[in-house]
């Protein structure tokens, strides 16, 4: 069984230099996020496994399978605090 | 042809202040949208589910431009109703409430404008709009108490043009890629109490908001309705007396303009547009955060000479 993450319908994610802000209709509530991220809430607009996450990052960056999947996981669990994130199970 | 938020009031008195005040504002739209009020009693409350955007005594109930969007000003004041896909508002306001004429128009009335015009391509934000001497467009972002306005007559008194103090609005630039904003126009308002670089001989005493005002020509300023903004800054005041600027990222700045214009979060259908509009906005601009100190007053310039 895999777990799979999407970003939440509600989500919007406005990208500008690099850098995003991401806005939650349903809660107003806003965030910054890194270059990092912005990758990673682009992945999350198909729902995506961890190893996909992991692609999508190590595509952009030249950074290690286990380093990225460090970050993806981080930010996976900062989503989820705030409510970004729909999970499904495949 | 000249569009604009057209009025018919069944009552003559609400018909002549409205109408007056909207006429003052000179707000350029796209395209007409239509404010229609009757003085009645309120329409018993229906049961609304939907999450409450409040913005003061004004209750904004609406996810979107698809379905009806339901202002109440209250308790007991006012109620509006905009149907889905409607750029026409039904607006019932008790007598009682025109006992109130400054929190009609400029909380009540003003916030079914703001709602309104969203649907023309027209996205609020709390920001003074100005034209400096090498005819760049600035836009000051802060809430109240920030030094936007105190700044923005400052400017008006020294050669720089100037569309609103606080009510502006976000729309696609005339030129390509751009954002423009639009001012809506009515009096800069000064507190009575505030300091000041000049005396407040002239202006208007608006004795409900207990400050006084003055249009842009009453300040020796020209009234600018649109401006391509170059320069964003947003406003604090400077606790040493001293004004500087610091250069902040886009998505920084980004997030600030979100803060200070938070009807973006409030429908879905239009979130698009104008987060769109924000993003370009702060991407076109040299953005600063500004603390503003009592040496400006003495040296207006020195705001140019702090983003050199």
């Amino acid at each position: 069984m895999t777990m799979l993450y999407s970003r939440h319908p509600d989500l919007r994610v406005t990208a500008v230099d690099g850098e995003g802000v991401v806005l939650h209709l349903g809660s107003r509530q806003y965030f910054s996020v890194n270059e990092t991220g912005v990758t990673i809430l682009d992945a999350l607009k198909q729902p995506s496994s961890i190893a996909e996450l992991v692609v999508a990052v190590t595509d952009h960056y030249d950074v290690s399978a286990d380093a990225a999947e460090q970050s993806v996981r981080r930010f996976l669990a900062l989503c989820n605090e705030s409510k970004l994130l729909h999970v499904e199970e495949r | 042809m000249v569009h604009e938020v057209t009025l018919r009031a069944s009552n003559p008195t609400v018909q002549s202040l409205v109408g007056a005040w909207l006429a003052e504002s000179r707000l350029a739209i796209p395209r007409s949208v239509a404010l229609v009020i009757d003085v009645a009693p309120l329409p018993e409350p229906v049961e609304d589910s939907r999450a409450v955007f409040q913005a003061g005594r004004v209750a904004i109930r609406t996810r979107g431009v698809t379905e009806n969007a339901v202002l109440d000003w209250g308790p007991g004041l006012g109620h509006a109703v905009i149907e889905p896909g409607s750029t026409k508002a039904r607006v019932t306001v008790t007598e009682a409430a025109l006992a109130r004429p400054n929190e009609f128009l400029r909380s009540f009335v003003l916030n079914v404008c703001i709602l309104l015009v969203r649907r023309v391509g027209l996205h609020h934000v709390h920001g003074a709009t100005l034209r400096d001497p090498l005819d760049r467009g600035w836009l000051l972002v802060g809430t109240s108490g920030s030094g936007k306005s105190t700044t923005t007559a400052l400017l008006a008194r020294h050669g720089w043009g100037m569309g609103t103090d606080d009510c502006a609005f976000l729309v696609t630039g005339s030129r390509p890629s751009t954002t423009d904003v639009v001012a809506w126009r009515e009096r800069l308002a000064l507190r009575d109490d505030a300091h000041t670089p000049f005396d407040h001989d002239g202006g208007t005493p608006l004795a409900a908001r207990g400050k006084t005002g003055w249009f842009a020509e009453e300040l020796g300023a020209t009234w600018v309705p649109r401006v391509t903004p170059a320069v964003v800054g947003f406003t604090s005041v400077s606790a040493n007396g001293r004004s500087s600027a610091t250069s902040i990222r886009a998505s920084d700045a980004l997030s600030r303009v979100m803060q200070c214009s938070p009807w973006v979060a409030l429908e879905a259908d239009v979130a698009d547009e104008h987060l769109g509009l924000m993003a370009q906005l702060v991407e076109q601009a040299q953005c600063f955060r500004f603390e503003l100190g009592r040496d400006l007053f003495s040296r207006p310039e020195l705001l140019l000479e702090l983003i050199e």
